[in-house]
């Protein structure tokens, strides 16, 4: 199973335009990057925030409703990101023009 | 001398010498103990005692005169040294005036032998006192001679005297032997005191509340009264059982749960990686958005892709010979069986979470040669998912899964020996089956396309004998497609460069078309009756659509080049108008067919009631018209029909 994840991410990775994965730990801890330090860091504050933000939005307009994934279009990337319960991931990706 | 002295006196200046300088002598009785203690006997220690004021006598004179008049008198106020005592500083410029005052008095009432007057000095001091006390708001120097002028009406008229504020003098108490006492209290004195604690510790809580916070805590506490209930029955069954082994039970079912919470979170990990995948190849190719999966085959694998995800295969199956063909159940789309080259069958089970079930036929149940075709037939009387697959054996299997077991029913053999004799020797030779069609919405009729280039109508209900056999092609067959609107209707392709359609048991095809290449799939398109789509071995895809053109391809599509490769197997999507083709190489190609080939059929004004399914049949039909034979011939063979009939 985790090299099945391995393998896919690396996918991921190969893909053009993707600039980066990032996956944090329910914590706000980065577990695994491929990103610098600092990047890393700045994206994973910001993520869980906007994550937990995101769900409180739409946890608050139905209860029983839940967020799945978010993404977030940009001039120069589209952040993807799919949250979990555990673990947060997310894929940066400079669009294709 | 006392001119030697003045001169050495500095110079003062007027003011200096106005300046008075007020020199106090204060009585001090060095006779009294300063160091008086006292026993106190409630607090049992010796308490250090104030100095009583001395009092000094002076002079003390026995009085001879006897007082005649009035004994009626009141006590005296007793306020004299007390109040002597606790006289602001301020009076006692006054209190001295006063003194003096009362002193001159005291002359004139010596003098005068007056009532007044054989009050002992102190007494009358005291009673000056007490008067200046009065006069001190008044005035000053002008209130002691005016307290002398009303002493001496006192003594002239002591009667009218008496209305006035020297009343109180009237009443002087014994004037005889009279002593006033006074005590004084020790004062107490008052302090603030205050102190500083260290503040309390404290702490500011903020949260802010949304729903969902309560409906959170609604749930989990409702799941809490659940899950006590729950234990609370379930220690009541213990305990009626006296059952150790139900509690063992209890607790390795709760390790499983927490055992499944721990895996599925690596599973959603890769859930979560799967969708990203999705999301980034979506990105990448954003023109192009399609929902369905579609399995194809490459050597010795079989990879399963979704269209949403064409970068990469969602499941992989690895088979040790070549796979020759796939195909997905209508009904049940995580179905998926595989024909193999070396005769076996497999069938790949996707649903069951990423743990894929795999099943194989064994080596006593398998095609003696390649299977070229296998396709999923449900019959509802086998209760059973079942496939059927042809082989190069020239037999026709059929396959039902049983739990993790494949059985296998032989279906037909297909024999050549009633339709060729090679030579002399009448040998029991098989036909290559090449291909197999079941007819739509019914899983008793199939075609089988063989290697010799006909195609046998069969049914599964007779092992040994055919429907019909049609003489179709000079080269092998490679593949029949049934149209999806005429059940009557089907199409074959051929190596010896021809798409035939054909009529059910009808010798003659109704169409004919050259590609002038081997054309090694056909498919009908399943959003329209007339449209079907070939692939070519020059790697092109023509796209026929029989009710615009009925001689030429509307569209021809270059998908490889011949040097390279060729285009191997065509699929139609069953929603979309979406077409994949595989190549000789392994590479899969997605088209989308062009708007302009798939104008769906307009409803005219006469059938605007008509379902679009009966419009495309009706459209089929009255293609099929031009060619079908002269309606006199068929009305003259129903007619004939009729008349056998009668007879």
């Amino acid at each position: 199973m985790t090299s099945e994840v391995d393998d896919t991410l690396k996918r991921i990775q190969s893909h053009k335009g993707v600039v980066g994965i990032i996956v944090i730990n329910s914590d706000g801890v980065p577990i695994k990057s491929t990103l610098d330090n600092t990047t890393t860091v700045q994206y994973a504050a910001l993520m869980t925030q906007l994550c937990d933000k995101s769900r409180s939005a739409i946890r608050d307009l139905d209860p029983t409703n839940d967020l799945t994934f978010l993404r977030l279009r940009s001039k120069k990337h589209e952040i993807m990101i799919a949250p979990d319960k555990d673990f947060i991931l997310i894929v940066i990706q400079a669009p294709t023009e | 001398m006392g001119e030697s002295v003045i001169p050495e006196a500095p110079k003062l200046s007027k003011e200096e010498l106005d300046e008075q300088i007020r020199r106090v002598l204060m009585p001090c009785d060095p006779t009294v103990d300063q160091t008086l203690v006292e026993f106190d006997f409630r607090s049992c220690t010796y308490v250090e005692k104030m100095p009583a004021p001395g009092i000094l006598e002076l002079f003390n004179l026995e009085s001879n005169v006897s007082y005649e008049g009035d004994l009626s008198f009141d006590l005296p106020e007793p306020a004299g040294p007390l109040a002597d005592i606790e006289e602001e500083d301020g009076d006692g410029k006054n209190e001295r005036e006063s003194e003096d005052g009362s002193g001159e008095e005291r002359g004139e009432d010596a003098e005068a032998s007056d009532r007044d007057g054989d009050t002992d000095h102190s007494e009358g001091a005291t009673v000056g006192g007490d008067r200046s006390e009065e006069d001190g708001v008044g005035g000053e120097g002008g209130g002691g001679a005016e307290d002398g002028d009303e002493g001496e009406q006192e003594d002239d008229d002591p009667k009218p005297a008496a209305k006035n504020v020297k009343v109180t003098r009237k009443k002087l108490a014994n004037q005889f032997n009279y002593s006033d006492r006074g005590a004084l209290t020790y004062k107490v004195i008052s302090r603030d005191e205050s102190t500083q604690t260290a503040p309390p510790p404290s702490s500011s809580l903020k949260e802010q509340l949304y729903q969902w916070v309560i409906f959170d805590d609604y749930q989990r506490d409702y799941a809490n009264i659940v899950a006590a209930r729950e234990k609370e029955r379930k220690e009541k069954q213990i305990l009626a059982r006296h059952d150790a082994a139900s509690a063992a039970a209890a607790d390795r079912a709760a390790e499983r749960a927490n055992s499944q919470d721990g895996g599925s979170q690596e599973s959603r990990l890769f859930h979560a990686v799967k969708i990203m995948e999705r999301m980034v190849t979506q990105n990448t190719f954003e023109d192009i958005a399609f929902d369905n999966v579609l399995a194809y085959k490459t050597k010795g694998i079989v990879c399963i892709y979704t269209l949403k995800n064409p970068s990469h295969p969602e499941y992989r199956f690895k088979f040790k010979t070549g796979a020759q063909t796939v195909d997905i159940h209508n009904k049940e789309p995580y179905f998926i069986a595989i024909g193999l080259y070396n005769g076996m069958v497999a069938v790949a089970n996707i649903k069951k979470g990423h743990r894929t079930v795999r099943l194989e036929s064994d080596l006593n149940r398998k095609h003696t040669g390649t299977v070229w075709e296998v396709r999923w037939c449900d019959d509802p009387r086998d209760r059973q998912l079942g496939f059927y697959s042809a082989g190069s054996d020239g037999k026709i299997f059929k396959w039902l899964i049983q739990g993790q077991e494949l059985s296998m029913i032989p279906v037909i053999t297909l024999s050549l020996e009633h339709e060729m004799t090679l030579g002399t020797t009448m040998n029991n030779l098989n036909a290559n089956a090449q291909c197999i069609a079941f007819e739509p919405n019914n899983y008793e009729i199939f075609l089988v396309g063989t290697a010799e280039g006909l195609i046998y109508k069969c049914s599964i209900s007779y092992s040994c004998s055919y429907l019909y056999v049609y003489k179709a092609h000079d080269l092998p067959v490679y593949r029949l497609s049934y149209n999806p609107y005429i059940p009557d209707i089907f199409a074959s392709c051929s190596s010896d460069w021809r798409i035939k359609i054909w009529e059910n048991c009808k010798p003659e095809p109704l169409y004919v078309f050259d590609l002038y290449c081997s054309v090694m799939d056909v498919q009908w398109a399943p959003y329209s009756s007339t449209v079907l789509a070939a692939t070519t071995s020059e790697g092109k895809i023509n796209l026929f659509d029989l009710n615009v053109n009925k001689n030429q391809p509307i569209c021809v599509q270059t998908i490889t080049y011949p040097e390279n490769s060729y285009t191997t197997r065509l699929r139609f999507n069953n929603k979309l108008p979406v077409l994949i083709v595989g190549d000789s190489v392994g590479y899969l190609v997605s088209l989308k067919v062009s708007p302009n080939c798939r104008i769906p059929t307009k409803a005219t004004k006469k059938n605007i009631f008509i379902e679009p399914r009966q419009l495309e049949i009706m459209k089929l039909e009255r293609v099929l018209s031009f060619v079908r034979e002269p309606t006199a011939l068929t009305s003259l063979e129903i007619n004939k029909g009729q008349n056998q009939e009668k007879n």
